[in-house]
């Protein structure tokens, strides 16, 4: 072992040992298990309804983290019971965009699933769209880890009731949201507010709206995919600064061309305040162009990733980089699909 | 299923589900600490993989690693928490139009020595690799499991953190 390894061996020791506190109570995770398990059987009870009817069997258990199947084609639905209309990655063939193509921000929640495992993410619009990417098993969902990105339409009232609701469960943070905690925006006045969920704010009235919202808050009430016009292809190699042109000239013939004449954005760690550090590049294209780029990444061989959450690539450089498609929403902006 | 998997399923209480947590919580918080360097995030990253992983508990391959896949949970986790935390701030950035210093969100990274420091500026993979390597004391092997790469890819990742280390110590600090 080097001076270097054994140096790195005994500071992390050291500062692991540091920790002084225990990790969590017990009790509280014990209860959030409990909401988890609460939500599953539920589903899994709809689920098996679907199996049966249809006769379509599944086919696979629950994976665990890091080796699930990919998923980033929609399957075939059955014929009674919800259809699985959810998907991973780009849209199927002949998939219609979601319209119009941008829109105002209403509000946004990201945080624990209520009955899924895992964290959910659901967007209001102006335009009465309601999006959400649940880690929950639905059977609308794209696949048993991760519901894709849903879509429903709420009419002005039911935007305005689900407004109303995140108002008057939260209260204005002064700065900004944990970074571990969840993330509550609202529109007030004309801008996002941060809000900081309020005791008994149930996530479920945003990411199931139509378990408590009345008939009159909705358009139309069905589950469907959400289909963006525009995919975020985004670079992630640590934080190790990288030129985006070397990014761009390190990829495949097909997808370099595309890119090079393509805007990026930088998506900077600002955890040190350092502008150097970027950590992240994101190129902006539509469907054809990131199904060029798919292409060109598949033809040279490049390594998916699970596909469960979202279809990325593992990347043969030096930073094992990844890339990925993330859909871009109404207001231009996109998630991290995997950071449940 | 094991007799340990079918308790955690049937048991109303979540007696077994308690001394799993109570067994493992400890070490999986040292590691979540130990890759992120932060300990609130790390203990989030904990909570968030104890759920996932109890919840899945039955289908798991092979139960009786537990700890293993908690291990590889936690793994990937990290890097999921860290990816979102900063399209979060940069969202926020954007939002406001303001430049770019995190108001309360200053990792503990920033107190502690200048190595400590240097492990938490390379890339996530090759931050999980020496992890798994020299904190964990895994084989090449067990790493490669968890990362779920060939071992001679974690040989790489590691040679590569260990240079970009040196490197980094090269240049000084930024």
């Amino acid at each position: 072992m080097t001076d270097i390894e054994r140096e790195l061996r005994e500071t992390m020791r050291d500062q692991a040992s540091q920790l002084a506190r225990a990790p969590l109570a017990t009790r509280a995770l014990i209860r959030r298990a409990r909401r988890r398990r609460a939500g599953t059987v539920a589903v899994a009870g709809a689920m098996l309804t679907a199996v049966t009817i249809g006769g379509v069997t599944l086919g696979r258990s629950f994976p665990v983290e890091g080796t699930i199947e990919p998923a980033d084609r929609p399957q075939t639905p059955s014929t009674a019971g919800p259809a699985r209309v959810g998907f991973i990655g780009l849209p199927p063939g002949g998939a219609t965009p979601s319209s119009p193509i941008s829109s105002e921000l209403v509000l946004h929640y990201f945080g624990p699933d209520p009955a899924g495992w895992g964290k959910s993410n659901a967007w209001v619009y102006a335009d009465g769209r309601l999006i959400v990417e649940r880690e929950a098993s639905i059977p609308e969902g794209a696949n048993p880890s991760s519901t894709g990105f849903l879509e429903q339409r709420l009419t002005s009232e039911g935007v305005e009731t689900m407004r109303t609701y995140v108002v008057s469960h939260g209260e204005p943070l002064p700065g900004e949201p944990s970074p571990s905690g969840p993330t509550l925006r609202v529109r007030q006045g004309g801008r996002l507010v941060s809000l900081d969920p309020a005791p008994g704010f149930d996530p479920e009235r945003l990411v199931q709206a139509a378990s408590w919202l009345p008939e009159s808050a909705w358009e139309d009430k069905r589950l469907r995919a959400y289909v963006p016009s525009e995919f975020a292809v985004c670079y992630d190699g640590g934080r190790q600064p990288v030129a985006p042109r070397s990014i761009v000239e390190s990829l495949p013939a097909a997808a370099a061309d595309l890119l090079l004449n393509k805007d990026w954005v930088s998506v900077m760690d600002t955890s040190t305040g350092r502008e150097t550090e970027v950590a992240e590049y994101c190129w902006v294209v539509g469907t054809d162009e990131a199904l060029t780029i798919v292409g060109a990444l598949d033809g040279a061989g490049a390594q998916r990733g699970t596909g469960a959450y979202v279809l990325d690539y593992v990347l043969e450089d030096p930073r094992q980089a990844r890339i990925a498609f993330e859909p871009v929403l109404p207001n231009g902006d996109w998630t991290c699909s995997p950071c449940g | 299923m094991t007799s340990r998997a079918a308790e955690v399923q049937v048991d109303s209480e979540f007696g077994p589900l308690a001394k799993l947590y109570e067994e493992h919580a400890g070490s999986a918080y040292r590691l979540a600490y130990v890759l992120t360097g932060d300990a609130n995030l790390a203990e989030d990253l904990v909570q968030d993989a104890f759920v996932k992983l109890i919840g899945r508990f039955a289908q798991l391959r092979r139960p009786e690693a537990f700890d293993a896949y908690l291990r590889r949970t936690i793994v990937n986790l990290s890097y999921s928490l860290l990816r979102r935390r900063r399209l979060e701030r940069a969202y926020l950035s954007r939002e406001r139009a303001l430049a770019t210093r995190s108001i309360h969100g200053i990792p503990d990274v920033e107190e502690c020595d200048e190595l400590w420091d240097r492990l938490h500026r390379i890339a996530p993979r090759q931050r999980a690799a020496l992890v798994l390597r020299y904190y964990e004391d895994l084989s090449e092997a067990q790493a490669a499991e968890v990362l779920g790469c060939s071992d001679r890819s974690v040989k790489s990742l590691v040679a590569r953190g260990l240079q970009a280390m040196r490197t980094q110590q090269g240049s000084g600090r930024r």
